[in-house]
C-alpha cells in the first residue's frame, strides 16, 4: 500500500499553519520525487494539537500533532524514508496508546464520523465512507415521506441548533402543509461567541450536510433548498459550492433524483452579513428574501409560511448531519445512545480555560465533569475549575458545584443555563462571573435587531448596571434591578434573542451572587478582573529597584530611583497592569 | 386580517363578552367593544408590528404576555387587558422607552403651567430650557404618560447626539427623538412603496435613515410626508409648523393642486396652519396626501411674498391703491374695451364658483365669448369628449387586473394615483408602462415600454393593429382598411418598439377581466391629440370586447374638467353646450343674448397681438412671460404673487388662496368635491366674484350682483347637474371614431413634448416661490421622480 500522508486543512489547522506545511510537503515530494500519496482532509477535532498531519502505512497510523513545515521535512525524512515513526510527535495512533487517547476514548462520532478522514473535497471519499448511501436506501427500499418522518421520529434527534425541537415533528408539520412550492434551509448561521461545530462539520463533511437537506427535502416534499451560511465562513461556503457542483454531476441534486419520479431539488448557498439575530428563523427568512433580518411574530410558523409565504423547514447544520447516519442505521441503533429525553450524541466545543480545546462528540448523558476533565483534560496551568458557560449567549453559566450535571436538554435547561448549539467555554477561578455576564450581554445588544423595546433598550440598559457594578460604581438595589429587567425582558422581547439574552447574567446572578455583592458593597473583584476595582502596589520586599515598571507606566505613576525601593501614585494610577507584567521579581502586588 | 366568510367568534375581554369576526386580532377586538388598549408602534391600516410591546394582554392558557396586535382571536379566548401586572410592565417598556428619548418635557415639575400658559417658543426657552421638541402637545408619548401615570424614570437619560436633519425641504429629522416604533419605515414601504426610509445599524444603535446615509433627496423621497404624519413624536415635523405650537382647529377641505382632489385636513392654530394632513391624534384619517397637500399648501398661504393690497403700476413701480379706486379705474376702462376687446383668462386652480362668475361676467357683463383658462390644451372638445366617458374612481384603481398606463409621469403629476397603480401591481395585477421617457413607475410595472418622444400616436397604432389580429376583433370597414395600411416595420422604427413587445402587451391584457386605461396629459398635449384620443378610443371600444374595460384621464389642474363644464370656454357655455348653435337655455337663464360666435382662446387673445382688435384682459392667475402681453391697453392681473408678467398689468389684485376659499371643485372622478376656508385670507383681499360683482354694480348691470358664494353656487345647480350620474353611461354606446391614419408615417410629424411644470398652482411655479420646492427640483437634476 502506497504510504498516505494527510495534511488536516480546517479552518482552525489553516490558522496554525497547516497550509504551509501543505504545501512544504508537496514542493518537497515533487523536489526529491517522493512515493507517497499527499491527501489533505479537514478538522479531526483536537484543535489544540494542530496544525496535524497524519501518515498511514503498511504498519499503522500515525497522527502527527503540532507539525510545523521543519517538523513536517523531519517526518517525511524519518518516518517515510528510515520507517521509523517519530514517537514524540504521535497524538494518536492504533498501535499504541498516548496521552490524547483520553480526548477521543469515550467520544462516540456520529455527527462529526467523516470529519478528519476524508478529503471533504472529494465526493468520491465520501461514497467511500457509505455517503449518499442513505438516499440511495430510501429511493431503493421505495421509503415513503412518513417511512423517512416516522424513522426521524423515532430516533428521537432534536434540533441541534439550541432550541431541542424534535426534528421529526418538524418535518411532518412541514409535510403537513401542501404547497406546489416548499423550502428547506440549512442554518448554517453560527454566531455564538467560542462555537465552531457547525463550521467544522461543514469544512470537514459538506456532503453530509447536503444529503441531510436532500433526504428532508425528500421527507417533506421541498422544492428548494438553501444554505444560510454566515459570510465569515469563507472556507465552508467553498466547500459546499465544491459539494453542490460534485453532487449535481453526480444526480444526486436536480431533476428526479436517483430515479426517484418527481423528486426535483437543488440547493443554493445564501450568504448571511453577520448578523447573529438572522440565526433566529424568522429573521433568516426575512434574510434570505433580501430583507433586513428582523424577527416577526409568529404565528404563522415558518412551516406554513416561511420563505416567500411557502411552508418552509429549517434545520441546523449539525441536525441535519445526523439524518443520513439514522436513515441508514436506523431509528434504533441512534436512539441507543443518549438519555430518555434527549437521544444520539452532541457536538461540543470546548474553550476557554481547558487544557485541551477542540470539538468532541460525546452521547447524550454524559457529565460535563467528565467532558471537561477527562475528554478535556481538565483546566489549564493547574488552576481551579470555576464554571463553564453553555449556549453562547443565550445560555448561562454552570457553576463547578453543579459540574455532575449530564449533557441533556432538560438537565442543562434546569441550570438555567440551555444546551445551545454546543458550546462549553470554560472558566477557572480567574474568570470574574460579572465581567463574562458582562461580555455576553454586550454581544446581545450590540446584535439585537432593534426591533422591540425591552430587546433593544432594556439590554443596554443591563449593561449600564452591569458597567457601573465593575467599575466600582454598583449600588445596593442593583441586583434586584437587574433581575427584574431580566425577567421582563425575557417575558415580553419578541423573538429567542431577547428572550434568552439575560440568561448569562440571570445565571451569574443565581450561582455567584456573592461576587455581585463584593463589588457593590466593598468595592472589589475577587477574580481580580475589573481593572477599575483594583489597586496596584509594591511589595517593597521584592523590589530589587530595576526602574522596569517605571520606565513603561504609561502614566508616570511610578516614582523611585535606580536600587531604591519604588512607589505607586494611586491618584495617578490608571490600572492598567503593564508594572505588573513587566515586573519580574514579583514586586507588583494586586489588591 | 377580515375574514371573508363573515364568521363571527366569541371572546371576553375584561369580563366583557362580544362577538368578532374571525381573523380579527385582539386589538381590533378590544377596539371594537371600546376597549382601550395603549399602543405605540400599531397602525391602523398597515401590517402588526409588534415592536413597542406596549399592547401586551394575558390570555388564559397562554404563556407569557402576547402582545394585543399580533396575536389572532380564537374561539372563546379570554383576554385581560388591564391588570396592574400588565400596567406595570407598561410603565416599564414606557421607562425604557423614555430613557432613550430626552423626556424631561413629560415629568418635569413645571409641565403643568407649561402647558396652560407657555405655548410660545420664547418664553419656554428662556424659562426652561427645554424647547427641544417640536411636537409638545402633539406628542403620543405625553399621552401615555399621562396614561400611565408616570411620575418619574429610574433610568438615567441618554441622548443619542445624532445631528438633527434641517437642510431637507419641507421637513425636519431629529431621530434623537425617536422611538423606533417603525410607522415611518412601514408606511413608506408598505402603503407608499417609496423605499426612501429603513432602518441602520443594530442593536442599540439602530435608527431610521436612508440606505447609504444618503439624504432624503439622494435616496429617492417623494415628499408625500406620510412618514411626518404618522410619527408619535416630534421626530419628523413639517418645517412650516414648526414652533407654531398644537393646533386648535382643524378643517376638512379639498386640495386643489392636481386633479385628485384628496380629502385634506387643515390644522391651523389662531390664522396659521399648523400642519396638513390627518386630523391630530388620528395618523391616517383621512388618508395621506401627496407633497402637493402635505407641504405646498401652507407654504403659499403664508408666503411672505403674497400680496395684500391693491397695486397700480406707474411706471413699474407698484403703488398701493384702496379697492375703491382700484374698482375705479376698472370700471373706467372696462367701460370703454367691453365686446370682443375684452377677455378673461382664468385658472383650473379655481373653484367652480369662481369659474361661473368669471365666465357670466365675461359673456353677461362683457359681452364677449374671450374667456379660456391657462394653459390650454389643442384639442378644444378634448373635455366634452372626456365627458362621454364613465369615470373610474381611484379607490375601484386596485380592483383592476390590469392596468395600461400610457403617456404619463404620474407619479409627479398624480402621486396618489399612481400609488394606487403601485398597490394593484402588490395585488398581483399586470402593469403596462408606456411613456418617452423612463419614470418611477416603471419600478412597478410588469411590461415596460419607452417609445420615442413624440411617437404616441403610432404606438397606439401598432397596439391597435396587434390587437385587432390577436383578438380578431371586428372594426368597421373603414378602420381596418387603415390599419392594413399600417407597415409593423416602418411603425417600429418610428417608436422603437419592436413587435415582440406590442405582442407581450396584447398577451398580458388577454387574460385580464378588469382593464384600466390611464391616459396621461402627454398624449393631449401633443399637436396629435385628437389622433391619440380617437386611437385610445378604438383601444377601449376594442378591449371592452372582451373585458370590462376602464378609461381615465390624467388631466392636470385641480378643477380643470369643473371649470370647462361650467363654462370657461370660448366656445361652450356651461355644461357643454356650443356657442355658436346659439343655445337658448343660458340666455334665458342671464336674460340676455349671448353672442352666438365662439370666442377666442388663450393662444388667440395673446398671439394675435396687436391686430386682433383685442385690447384688454382680466387674468386670474398668472401666465408663462409673453411679451405680446405689453400690445394690451388695460390688463389687469389678480393674483398672489407679482411675477414676470405682472409687468404688463395695469392694475394688480390680490388673491384668495384655495386654504381661504370656499366652494367646490370636480375632481378627476367627476365628483364635486367641497372648499372650506381654513384660514382667514389677509384683510384686504377679495374673492374673484366679490371683484366682479363690485365692478358690474359699477357698470349699473344689475344681472351680475351676489353677495355671497353659495348664491352662485345655488344658481350653478339650479341650472346645471353637478351630481354626475356614473351609472347611465355605463351602457352608453361609444361611438367609433377615425383616427387619420393614412398619412404616410414617414410623413408624420414627430414632436417632442417637453415636461411640464408639474408645480403651478393658478399658474404661478411653486418650484420658483418656494424655495424648499426649488431645492428640491435643483437636487433632483431639473425634474422630480
Amino acid at each position: 500500500m502506497e504510504t498516505k500522508v494527510i495534511v488536516g486543512l480546517g479552518s482552525c489547522g489553516i490558522a496554525a499553519g497547516a497550509r504551509k506545511v501543505y504545501d512544504k510537503l508537496e514542493a518537497f515530494k515533487k523536489a526529491e520525487n517522493l512515493q507517497f500519496e499527499l491527501k489533505k482532509t479537514s478538522c479531526v477535532g483536537m484543535c489544540y494539537r494542530e496544525p496535524l498531519v497524519e501518515i498511514i502505512d503498511d504498519t499503522g497510523t500515525y497522527l502527527y500533532g503540532e507539525i510545523d513545515e521543519e517538523r513536517a521535512l523531519e517526518l517525511i525524512e524519518k518516518h517515510i524514508n528510515q520507517k521509523s515513526p517519530v514517537k514524540e510527535y504521535v497524538v494518536q495512533s492504533d498501535l499504541f496508546e498516548t496521552i490524547d487517547n483520553e480526548f477521543t476514548g469515550d467520544q462516540v462520532k456520529i455527527t462529526l464520523r467523516n470529519c478528519g478522514y476524508i478529503d471533504p473535497e472529494n465526493i468520491e471519499d465520501y461514497e467511500a465512507k457509505d455517503g449518499y448511501r442513505a438516499i440511495k436506501k430510501i429511493a431503493g427500499y421505495s421509503m415513503s415521506r412518513l417511512d423517512v418522518i416516522q424513522t426521524v421520529i423515532e430516533s428521537g434527534l432534536r434540533g441541534r441548533g439550541g432550541g431541542g425541537f424534535p426534528t421529526g415533528l418538524k418535518w411532518k408539520f412541514a409535510n403537513n402543509n401542501k404547497s406546489d412550492e416548499k423550502y428547506i434551509i440549512c442554518n448554517a448561521d453560527e454566531g455564538d461567541p467560542g462555537a465552531f461545530m457547525d463550521r467544522s462539520v461543514l469544512e470537514g463533511d459538506p456532503h453530509t450536510v447536503l444529503e441531510g437537506m436532500i433526504i428532508g427535502a425528500y421527507a417533506i416534499e421541498a422544492t428548494g433548498g438553501v444554505i444560510y451560511c454566515r459570510a465569515e465562513y469563507p472556507l465552508a461556503i467553498k466547500r459546499l459550492q465544491i459539494a453542490i457542483e460534485q453532487a449535481r454531476a453526480k444526480g444526486y441534486l436536480g431533476e428526479n433524483i436517483l430515479g426517484i419520479n418527481g423528486f426535483n431539488f437543488d440547493i443554493y448557498i445564501k450568504e448571511g452579513a453577520g448578523a447573529f439575530v438572522c440565526g433566529e428563523e424568522t429573521a433568516l427568512i426575512a434574510s434570505v428574501e433580501g430583507q433586513r433580518g428582523m424577527p416577526r411574530k409568529r404565528p404563522p410558523f415558518p412551516a406554513a409560511s416561511g420563505l416567500w409565504k411557502k411552508p418552509t423547514n429549517i434545520n441546523n447544520v449539525e441536525t441535519l448531519a445526523n439524518i443520513p447516519w439514522i436513515i441508514q442505521h436506523g431509528a434504533a441503533e441512534y436512539a441507543k445512545y443518549g438519555t430518555e429525553k434527549s437521544k444520539g450524541t452532541k457536538v461540543f466545543a470546548l474553550a476557554g480555560k481547558i487544557r485541551r480545546s477542540g470539538l468532541v462528540e460525546v452521547p447524550m448523558g454524559m457529565s460535563i465533569r467528565d467532558v471537561i476533565f477527562k475528554l478535556g483534560g481538565g483546566i489549564q496551568d493547574g488552576k481551579k475549575f470555576k464554571a463553564v458557560q453553555m449556549g453562547g449567549p443565550s445560555g448561562g453559566c454552570i457553576p463547578a458545584h453543579l459540574a455532575d450535571t449530564i449533557v441533556d436538554y432538560d438537565s442543562v435547561n434546569a441550570t438555567g443555563a440551555i444546551m445551545g448549539s454546543g458550546g462549553m467555554v470554560v472558566m477557572d477561578e480567574s474568570t470574574c462571573m460579572i465581567d463574562v455576564a458582562k461580555f455576553f450581554l454586550d454581544f446581545t445588544q450590540k446584535e439585537s435587531c432593534g426591533k422591540c423595546t425591552f430587546c433593544r433598550i432594556g439590554t443596554k440598559r443591563m449593561l449600564e448596571i452591569l458597567t457601573n457594578i465593575t467599575e466600582g460604581r454598583g449600588e445596593e438595589g442593583d441586583i434586584e434591578r437587574l433581575e427584574e429587567l431580566s425577567y421582563q425582558i425575557k417575558d415580553n422581547s419578541l423573538c429567542g434573542l431577547g428572550q434568552t439574552a439575560p440568561n448569562p447574567v440571570l445565571t451569574t446572578i443565581r450561582y455567584f451572587r456573592d461576587e455581585y455583592e463584593a463589588h457593590i458593597r466593598d468595592k472589589k473583584c475577587p477574580a481580580l478582573v475589573c481593572t477599575k476595582l483594583l489597586t496596584y502596589e509594591v511589595v517593597e520586599a521584592n523590589c530589587t529597584g530595576c526602574t522596569v515598571c517605571a520606565v513603561n507606566c504609561p502614566v508616570d505613576a511610578i516614582s523611585g530611583a535606580r536600587k531604591e525601593i519604588h512607589h505607586i501614585d494611586q491618584e495617578v494610577c490608571i490600572n492598567c497592569g503593564v508594572c505588573f507584567t513587566k515586573c519580574k521579581f514579583d514586586a507588583i502586588k494586586i489588591s | 386580517m377580515k375574514s371573508d366568510k363573515g364568521i363571527y367568534i366569541s371572546v371576553e375581554i375584561d369580563g366583557k363578552q362580544i362577538q368578532v369576526p374571525e381573523g380579527s386580532t385582539v386589538l381590533d377586538a378590544a377596539t371594537s367593544a371600546g376597549i382601550y388598549i395603549p399602543t405605540l408602534c400599531y397602525l391602523k391600516g398597515l401590517k402588526s408590528y409588534g415592536g413597542c410591546r406596549l399592547c401586551i394582554v394575558e390570555i388564559k392558557n397562554m404563556i407569557g404576555y402576547p402582545t394585543a396586535c399580533t396575536t389572532p382571536v380564537t374561539n372563546e379566548m379570554e383576554i385581560s387587558t388591564k391588570s396592574p401586572e400588565l400596567q406595570s410592565i407598561r410603565r416599564e417598556i414606557l421607562e425604557l422607552i423614555l430613557s432613550e428619548h430626552p423626556y424631561s418635557c413629560l415629568i418635569c415639575n413645571d409641565k403643568k403651567e407649561c402647558q396652560d400658559f407657555m405655548y410660545t417658543t420664547r418664553k419656554v426657552t428662556v424659562t426652561t430650557g427645554c424647547n427641544f421638541c417640536t411636537s409638545n402637545g402633539g406628542c403620543e408619548l405625553q399621552d401615555l404618560v399621562e396614561y400611565l401615570d408616570l411620575k418619574d424614570i429610574r433610568f438615567p437619560i441618554t441622548y443619542r447626539n445624532v445631528q438633527a436633519i434641517k437642510n431637507n425641504p419641507f421637513y425636519d429629522l431629529d431621530y434623537n427623538l425617536c422611538i423606533l416604533c417603525g410607522r415611518c419605515v412601514r408606511i413608506c414601504n408598505e402603503e407608499r412603496y417609496s423605499g426612501v426610509l429603513a432602518f441602520v445599524q443594530r442593536g442599540n444603535s439602530t435608527l431610521v435613515g436612508t440606505a447609504f446615509g444618503e439624504s432624503q433627496i439622494e435616496a429617492g423621497c417623494e415628499y408625500c410626508g406620510a412618514c411626518v404624519d404618522v410619527c408619535p413624536t416630534g421626530s419628523l415635523s413639517e418645517k412650516m409648523g414648526s414652533w407654531v405650537g398644537v393646533p386648535t382647529d382643524s378643517t376638512t377641505s379639498t386640495c386643489i393642486l392636481c386633479s385628485v382632489g384628496c380629502r385634506m385636513n387643515i390644522n391651523t392654530k389662531g390664522n396659521r396652519i399648523v400642519n396638513i394632513g390627518p386630523r391630530p391624534g388620528k395618523r391616517t384619517e383621512p388618508d395621506q396626501l401627496c407633497i402637493r397637500g402635505k407641504f405646498i399648501p401652507a407654504d403659499i398661504t403664508h408666503h411672505p411674498e403674497r400680496i395684500i393690497k391693491p397695486l397700480i403700476n406707474k411706471n413699474g413701480a407698484w403703488l398701493e391703491i384702496t379697492w375703491d379706486q382700484a374698482i375705479d379705474i376698472i370700471t373706467k376702462h372696462f367701460k370703454e374695451f367691453s365686446g370682443n376687446d375684452f377677455g378673461i383668462i382664468g385658472s383650473a386652480h379655481d373653484t367652480i364658483e369662481n369659474s361661473y362668475a368669471l365666465q357670466k361676467f365675461c359673456r353677461v357683463v362683457m359681452g364677449s365669448n374671450n374667456i379660456d383658462l391657462s394653459p390650454t390644451y389643442n384639442d378644444r372638445s378634448l373635455f366634452k369628449k372626456v365627458h362621454g366617458f364613465q369615470p373610474v374612481g381611484i379607490d375601484e384603481i386596485i380592483g383592476f387586473d390590469a392596468i395600461f398606463i400610457i403617456g404619463s409621469n404620474a407619479s409627479v403629476s398624480h402621486p396618489i394615483i399612481e400609488n394606487r397603480v403601485r398597490k394593484a401591481y402588490h395585488h398581483d395585477a399586470k402593469i403596462i408602462t408606456a411613456h418617452s421617457h423612463l419614470n418611477r413607475t416603471y419600478q412597478f410595472s410588469n411590461e415596460r415600454i419607452i417609445y420615442h418622444p413624440g411617437s404616441e400616436n403610432i404606438f397606439l397604432l401598432q397596439i391597435l393593429k396587434d390587437l385587432k389580429t390577436a383578438q380578431n376583433i371586428k372594426f368597421p370597414k373603414d378602420i381596418s382598411d387603415a390599419l392594413k395600411l399600417i407597415d409593423k416595420k416602418h411603425a417600429s422604427t418610428a417608436t422603437g418598439i419592436k413587435q415582440a413587445q406590442i405582442r407581450k402587451i396584447i398577451e398580458s391584457l388577454a387574460p385580464a377581466k378588469k382593464i384600466l386605461i390611464i391616459a396621461g396629459d402627454t398624449l393631449f398635449k401633443s399637436s396629435s391629440s385628437n389622433d391619440n384620443f380617437n386611437l385610445l378610443s378604438n383601444i377601449h371600444f376594442a378591449l371592452n370586447k372582451f373585458a370590462d374595460c376602464g378609461m381615465m384621464f390624467l388631466v392636470d389642474d385641480g378643477n380643470r374638467f369643473g371649470a370647462t363644464y361650467t363654462g370657461m370656454h370660448p366656445e361652450y357655455l356651461p355644461g357643454f353646450l356650443e356657442v355658436r348653435n346659439g343655445e337658448k337655455k343660458w340666455s334665458e337663464a342671464w336674460g340676455i343674448d349671448i353672442s352666438p360666435v365662439s370666442g377666442l382662446s388663450t393662444d388667440e387673445m395673446i398671439s394675435n397681438l396687436p391686430g386682433n382688435n383685442f385690447k384688454s384682459l382680466f387674468l386670474k392667475g398668472d401666465l408663462p412671460d409673453h411679451e405680446k402681453l405689453n400690445e394690451l391697453e388695460f390688463f389687469v392681473q389678480q393674483n398672489m404673487f407679482i411675477t414676470e408678467t405682472s409687468k404688463y398689468a395695469d392694475i394688480l389684485l390680490p388673491a384668495y388662496c384655495f386654504t381661504e376659499s370656499n366652494g367646490h371643485i370636480i375632481n378627476i372622478e367627476r365628483n364635486l368635491k367641497q372648499i372650506n376656508p381654513a384660514v382667514h385670507a389677509p384683510e384686504f383681499i377679495k374673492p374673484t366674484w366679490q371683484i366682479l360683482s363690485n365692478i358690474s354694480r359699477k357698470l349699473k348691470n344689475k344681472s351680475f350682483q351676489y353677495r355671497k358664494t353659495n348664491e352662485i353656487y345655488e344658481e350653478i345647480t339650479a341650472k346645471l347637474d353637478l351630481s354626475i350620474d356614473k351609472t347611465s353611461r355605463k351602457t352608453s354606446k361609444f361611438v367609433l371614431s377615425m383616427p387619420d391614419i393614412k398619412i404616410p408615417l414617414k410623413k408624420r410629424k414627430i414632436e417632442m413634448i417637453p415636461e411640464p411644470d408639474y408645480f403651478l398652482y393658478q399658474g404661478n411655479s411653486m418650484s420658483k416661490l418656494i424655495p424648499d420646492m426649488k431645492q428640491l427640483i435643483d437636487k433632483k437634476g431639473g425634474k422630480h421622480g
